[in-house]
């Protein structure tokens, strides 16, 4: 029978190897948010490095009043604010090869370049916004554990993210019309 | 914008977002190292991103030196000072300063560093003994002491254990309409060292406004703690009357409210300090008026003189277009067992254009503690007897031995001496009455005991306590009393209480008054007193029990040192009159019959009662039960504290049998008892004055007594159903 979060941390704080299911499953969105926010491989690495340190260490007082996820993804958003007073230079998306798009049938119905032209609109957003679309989009992060890791509500986040939805919309078709 | 297009785009947001996943050789590594790291001691410090950032350090360094230099030598010798060592006498430098292009540090509220020596030697004056208890959840918060200066207003609550997910809220203070101008901020620290939770706010009240001694109300919330929000529970609620205001500052706490550097003010308005961490609510004002947001980063908090440590997180509690405030929250105990701790603030970020402001906002923090108050009298008053004082009329003394005043329930003990020697005496005549200081006859409730005992080898002395209910429960901390004992009476058969009958005695022969104490009328022996008041504890949200499928619920039960009084509600198995004859509090070694009790509430029945029910109200999703009852039990054993047990125990519910038993209930009732091996008749008889019934057992099983037989017999006639119900009041052992 498979454990929950909870029992799983539970063991873990007795026996770190009990922790791994949980950083097999996390490790990639936590690399992929950082990536996509840093555009550069071994920074997102050291980042998410950084983050499972902190992780580690906190495990103890870690309490089961949220999700683990909305907890990780609270200490990878502050890793984020830290990083952004690093000012460590962004290299373009172009940078980043993304190598497992398929082609199926949305791929045909949309234009070509869209894709592009829809991650640059992402990059024009504020940063605030933008990190509503990392933890949303690349984190996978449900309304609530983004709620919890902004310190939002859930219903404010939701609507936030559909008139980001919205706006980056008119901003597709003012684009392509 | 339809769902379906929500769909549409979300997808290609999934896409265009899409990153590549970290390498399979990076994820073992990190791995590797996170096992590794987790094997080492913990060598972590708090302060990396100023390791990161050494310019941080210098220019907090150079801050903290300015500000206290401003404190030392004020702000033009200190500007001298550095136009002297960083070499201000350039001509350019001197230019832009002439064309006012600088812009100076304000400094508008300078942080206190450390206390001075005038403000530890202050001495406060006197706490004042509250000793109000309220439960709720279970949770049981007795408010110790209050002290209020012009300056401070403090509180000190002992609490119960709280459960894990729980924890307080910040006090709202109520002063009757008065509002406190200058409130800067407050602190409350729950330290679970000593279950103390202790709030100071600091605002002014001034005593030429409010007097010196006002009133105001306490609402502490209970609240359970989750991460998307805080759920609140309950509201402990205390009303205060005439606590003393005093004037001046006179206690050694301060905290830094503001702190304005280049025009932007940060507020300090709450912290909050539990025994696993450090919340501080900030506000401040945006700096530009372009619509942006600014956010506080980079915050710090620093125990006594301990390393600084950074945020885990933060919160936008309140935001405007003019403002926001921000909860920042710090791994730092209350139990870490500093004196003060330092706040620190050292940016301010634009969320648009990431633009920083940087500065030292600083904010100094005494963390009160009772050391601070001078609580050496504050102790809470024992019950103790006290010797009141003595009165003699015509040669017989009364002497009031000791008082005792709990919200519910006023008792006195007191001596008798001089009365003559007559041994037949049955007891005492005569009448006692308390008042209060307006001439009100206290009591009403229908609760009081009185008894006297002849005291061994002293003829003509009588030893008496005697005891009354209040209709109203006092929420007084003190009050002054007036008792009045009248010996003798004027009218017949009037006694205070009589002697205790020995089983041998002889019967007095019939129709012959028995002589009783005094032999004549004496007179009224007046007593003024004035004592504390043991505060009331209030119980709610008791688990309820089920037996034998009847639910019985306590929506509310009040405790006092000296009695209980209990409000059950169930459904009664018809719309007959199932009352409760017995029932017991027990605290596991005494316990207490109870000693009256009232239908609150039976719409099968016509309920009057002329008690103030104001607190005892039914609960709502009640008043849809079919056959729904609820009472008011008495019970004269109560408890001074709500920590240990007290069990409220309900045997059975019963049905008063009718004056006569209908003959098929009867009937029908015999043929259960033969098959039990109980026979027996039942016998009705009648007169002027109404009629009744009585029973005679002819056969009962080996070892069963009457009394027994007698539940069996009501049983069988469908008038009793049995329990028990123990419903534990409190359970904290």
């Amino acid at each position: 029978m498979p454990k929950t979060d909870a029992e799983i941390i539970k063991a873990a704080k007795e026996d770190l190897s009990h922790f791994k299911p949980l950083y097999q499953k996390w490790v990639s969105p936590v690399y992929r948010y950082f990536l996509h926010r840093v555009n550069n491989i071994k920074e997102a690495e050291d980042l998410t490095s950084q983050v499972f340190l902190k992780v580690i260490e906190r495990l103890p007082t870690y309490r089961e009043n949220g999700t683990f996820p909305a907890w990780l993804f609270t200490i990878a958003h502050h890793q984020r604010v830290d990083h952004l007073r690093s000012n460590i230079a962004v290299l373009p998306l172009e940078d980043i090869t993304v190598k497992s798009l398929s082609d199926d049938l949305l791929d045909q119905a949309i234009k070509a370049g869209e894709y592009t032209k829809l991650r640059e609109l992402i990059r024009l957003l504020p940063e605030n916004e933008q990190e509503l679309i990392r933890l949303r989009f690349v984190a996978m992060l449900s309304y609530r554990e983004i709620a919890l890791v902004l310190k939002r509500k859930p219903d404010a986040v939701r609507k936030k993210i559909f008139r980001l939805l919205d706006k980056l919309e008119d901003q597709l078709e003012d684009n392509y019309v | 914008m339809s769902e379906m297009f929500i769909l549409s785009i979300e997808k290609k947001i999934h896409r265009a977002a899409m990153m590549p996943e970290p390498s399979k050789d990076f994820q073992d590594r990190l791995w590797d190292q996170l096992r590794t790291h987790h094997n080492q001691p913990d060598t972590r410090t708090h302060i990396h991103v100023l390791r990161r950032h050494p310019a941080w350090i210098v220019i907090a360094a150079l801050l903290i030196v300015f500000i206290a230099l401003f404190i030392g030598f004020g702000p033009r010798n200190v500007y001298a000072f550095f136009r002297q060592i960083l070499g201000i006498g350039d001509a350019g430098i001197q230019s832009i300063q002439e064309v006012g292009l600088v812009t100076d540090l304000e400094l508008t509220t300078v942080p206190t560093l450390i206390p001075d020596e005038s403000a530890s030697a202050i001495t406060p004056h006197n706490a004042t003994v509250v000793a109000l208890s309220e439960t709720h959840e279970g949770v049981t918060l007795t408010l110790d002491w209050v002290y209020v200066d012009e300056g401070r207003l403090a509180l000190s609550w002992t609490t119960g254990t709280l459960p894990e997910d729980l924890t307080y809220g910040i006090p709202a203070i109520s002063m009757n309409g008065y509002t406190t101008p200058q409130a800067e901020g407050n602190i409350q620290t729950l330290r679970k060292e000593n279950n103390q939770l202790i709030f100071v706010s600091y605002q002014v009240i001034q005593v030429d406004t409010v007097g010196e001694a006002f009133g105001f109300n306490v609402d502490l919330p209970l609240v359970r703690k989750n991460e998307q929000s805080d759920e609140s529970l309950a509201l402990f609620h205390f009303e205060l009357q005439d606590i003393p205001v005093f004037r001046g500052r006179t206690v050694p706490l301060q905290q830094t409210y503001a702190h304005q550097i280049n025009g932007i003010e940060l507020r300090l308005e709450s912290i909050q300090m539990t025994p696993s961490s450090t919340e501080l609510v900030v506000c401040n004002d945006y700096p530009t008026d372009d619509g942006s947001h600014w956010t506080l980063q980079n915050a710090t908090l620093q125990m006594g003189d301990g390393t600084e440590e950074n945020n885990l997180s933060y919160s936008v509690l309140d935001e405007s277009s003019d403002g926001t405030c921000v909860q920042f929250t710090f791994e730092t105990s209350s139990d870490a067992g500093a004196k003060h701790m330092t706040f620190r603030v050292y940016e301010l970020v634009n969320e648009t254009s990431e633009e920083v402001m940087t500065g030292l906002w600083n904010f100094y923090i005494d963390l009160p503690t009772t050391e601070d108050f001078n609580t050496e009298v504050s102790e809470t008053p024992e019950p103790t007897p006290t010797e009141i004082g003595s009165q003699t009329v015509s040669d017989v003394t009364v002497t009031l031995e000791w008082v005792f005043v709990d919200a519910l329930r006023a008792a006195v003990g007191y001596t008798i001496t001089g009365l003559p020697d007559v041994p037949e005496a049955v007891g005492v005549q005569g009448n006692i009455h308390l008042y209060d200081m307006e001439g009100n006859e206290v009591g009403g409730a229908g609760i009081g005991t009185s008894n006297v005992v002849r005291v061994d080898d002293q003829p003509g002395a009588v030893q008496g306590t005697w005891s009354v209910g209040f209709m109203t429960p006092l929420e007084q901390t003190e009050a002054s009393f007036q008792l009045s004992i009248t010996l003798g009476s004027t009218q017949q058969y009037e006694y205070i209480a009589g002697f205790p009958i020995s089983p041998e005695a002889t019967p007095y022969p019939a129709g012959e008054q028995p002589p009783s104490l005094p032999d004549q009328f004496l007179g009224t022996y007046v007593f003024d007193f004035t004592t504390p008041i043991q505060p009331l504890t209030v119980l709610t949200n008791i688990p309820t029990v089920t037996v034998n499928g009847i639910e019985v619920i306590v929506p509310r039960a009040e405790l006092t040192a000296s009695m209980s009084k209990v409000m059950i509600c169930y459904q009664k198995p018809s719309e007959r009159d199932w009352w409760i004859f017995d029932a017991v509090v027990s605290d596991g070694t005494d316990e207490s019959h109870m000693s009256g009790g009232q239908v609150l509430y039976d719409p099968d029945v016509s309920v009057y009662s002329g008690y103030n029910t104001e607190n005892w109200q039914i609960p709502a999703e009640f008043q849809t039960v079919e056959h729904g009852r609820c009472l008011l039990l008495d019970f004269l054993q109560g408890k001074d504290q709500s920590s240990g047990i007290l069990t409220l125990i309900i045997p059975a519910l019963e049905i008063s049998p009718p004056e006569v038993i209908p003959d098929a209930e009867l009937e029908a009732a015999y043929v259960i008892l033969e098959a039990q091996g109980i026979e027996m008749s039942y016998e009705i008889y009648r007169g002027s004055g109404g009629g009744g019934g009585g029973v005679t057992y002819t056969t009962l099983p080996e070892g069963m007594t009457d009394e027994e037989a007698y539940q069996k017999f009501l049983e069988a006639l469908g008038y009793l159903y049995e329990g028990p119900w123990e419903i534990p009041l409190i359970n904290q052992e």
